[in-house]
């Protein structure tokens, strides 16, 4: 009988762990660049230009973490590179006579082999479009059964926007939505 | 005599254990294979627009109504932009600006500039609005993003007051018994930056009793 107790407790363990955390996995942030990437591949800014269309220079430009998680820079920079870099953009921003551009701090690092930054990043490499993402999250804690707060609710929201860097206007937009529950405390 | 019990004991113990191995790896079989290795763990995720418990909980306002409002008044402005003769009728297309937040709840101000993103990103996206405005990005990020490419922030363009629009938002709450019962109010404006003149508004009730 006892063995029997010990089985069943260690299935149910298996199966009903609750997650003990809302923050960002790898899955998401890599679920968010790959939606962004498609939805800007199929956007109207880029509908409609071919490579004799006026030259666009899209800027990497900053990436904003606004939510309740720590993102390290790294982790960042990779949603815009993956989404703006990713598979086949830059073939297809060739067809539609846009050109990616480093920000000068990173363009920097080209200095290392040799190149000479100043005539590097003249004005020709001005953007004339800036690439920016934003993170943010609308984060929820309750009691469950009356303890003290143990659960958590955070909605993530990961932002891709193109804008103008001479009108303002917003040219792009999308964002990728997801919520992450957790239950605990972190002394259970 | 007792030796001859063992070997059933054990069998019985065995096919217990085995059992067990077998229910504890099929409770984790999904979790497995709706999440390929390379790409980690995706347990404890939730569609944003299920309500759960913690929402209704939270001495916060519902994500779940914040996210419905704004679906709700990105949908009403763009149905409704062609119908605002001041906008429809004017002779170029006018520009539409993030205005400001008034919050009058105990939910962070945060939680409503969100909103407001998002209803600002569905009138970007919307090919009803786009014949008929502009949408803006704030000057100040805008400059921000410039200063990294070293282009003279400052510069960037500006717009005739007349012809610019802006989204404003308020978000009051009621709250009875210590807490207990929340009435939200939520109310988002488009006002002409010159005339002050409201061209458009959307209201949202919602009560939470927690």
């Amino acid at each position: 009988m006892a063995v029997l107790v010990c089985a069943t407790v260690l299935a149910c363990s298996a199966c009903t762990t609750a997650p003990r955390t809302t923050r960002h996995t790898a899955a998401d942030l890599l679920e968010a660049s790959d939606t962004l990437r498609d939805s800007l591949a199929r956007s109207v800014w880029l509908a409609g230009r071919g490579p004799s269309s006026p030259p666009y220079r899209l800027g990497l430009g900053e990436t904003v973490n606004r939510s309740a998680d720590r993102l390290s820079q790294a982790a960042r920079r990779v949603i815009l590179a993956r989404t703006l870099l990713g598979e086949g953009m830059l073939d297809l921003f060739d067809a539609r006579g846009v050109a990616v551009v480093l920000p000068p701090a990173d363009a920097q690092e080209l200095a290392r082999f040799g190149v000479d930054e100043a005539s590097h990043v003249g004005a020709y490499e001005r953007p004339s479009h800036v690439a920016q993402a934003t993170f943010s999250s609308l984060t929820r804690v309750a009691s469950l059964a009356g303890r003290p707060a143990d659960a958590r609710r955070d909605t993530f929201l990961v932002e891709l926007t193109i804008i103008d860097a001479d009108s303002r206007a917003v040219v792009f937009t999308d964002r990728f939505e997801y919520a992450r529950v957790a239950a605990g405390r972190l002394f259970d | 005599m007792p030796n001859t019990a063992h070997p059933a004991r054990f069998t019985t113990l065995t096919a217990l254990c085995t059992t067990a191995m077998l229910l504890s790896l099929s409770g984790c079989d999904q979790t497995q294979t709706t999440n390929p290795p390379p790409r980690g763990d995706t347990g404890g995720r939730v569609d944003p627009y299920r309500s759960t418990g913690i929402d209704a909980g939270s001495a916060r306002a519902s994500t779940v109504d914040l996210l419905e409002f704004s679906d709700r008044v990105g949908e009403a402005l763009a149905s409704r932009i062609a119908t605002i003769p001041e906008i429809a009728g004017a002779a170029d297309r006018v520009v539409i600006e993030m205005g400001a937040i008034e919050n009058s709840t105990q939910t962070p101000s945060s939680d409503f500039a969100i909103m407001r993103r998002r209803v600002f990103a569905s009138l970007v996206n919307s090919d009803l609005v786009r014949p008929y405005a502009d949408i803006l990005e704030a000057p100040e990020v805008t400059d921000r993003q410039r200063g990294r490419f070293a282009i003279d922030p400052g510069s960037t363009d500006r717009y005739d007051t007349r012809a610019t629009y802006v989204l404003q938002g308020f978000f009051g709450e009621l709250s009875r018994g210590g807490g207990i019962q929340s009435n939200y109010y939520y109310e988002m404006t488009l006002t002409n930056l010159q005339s002050r003149r409201i061209l458009f508004v959307e209201q949202f009730d919602s009560k939470q009793i927690r």
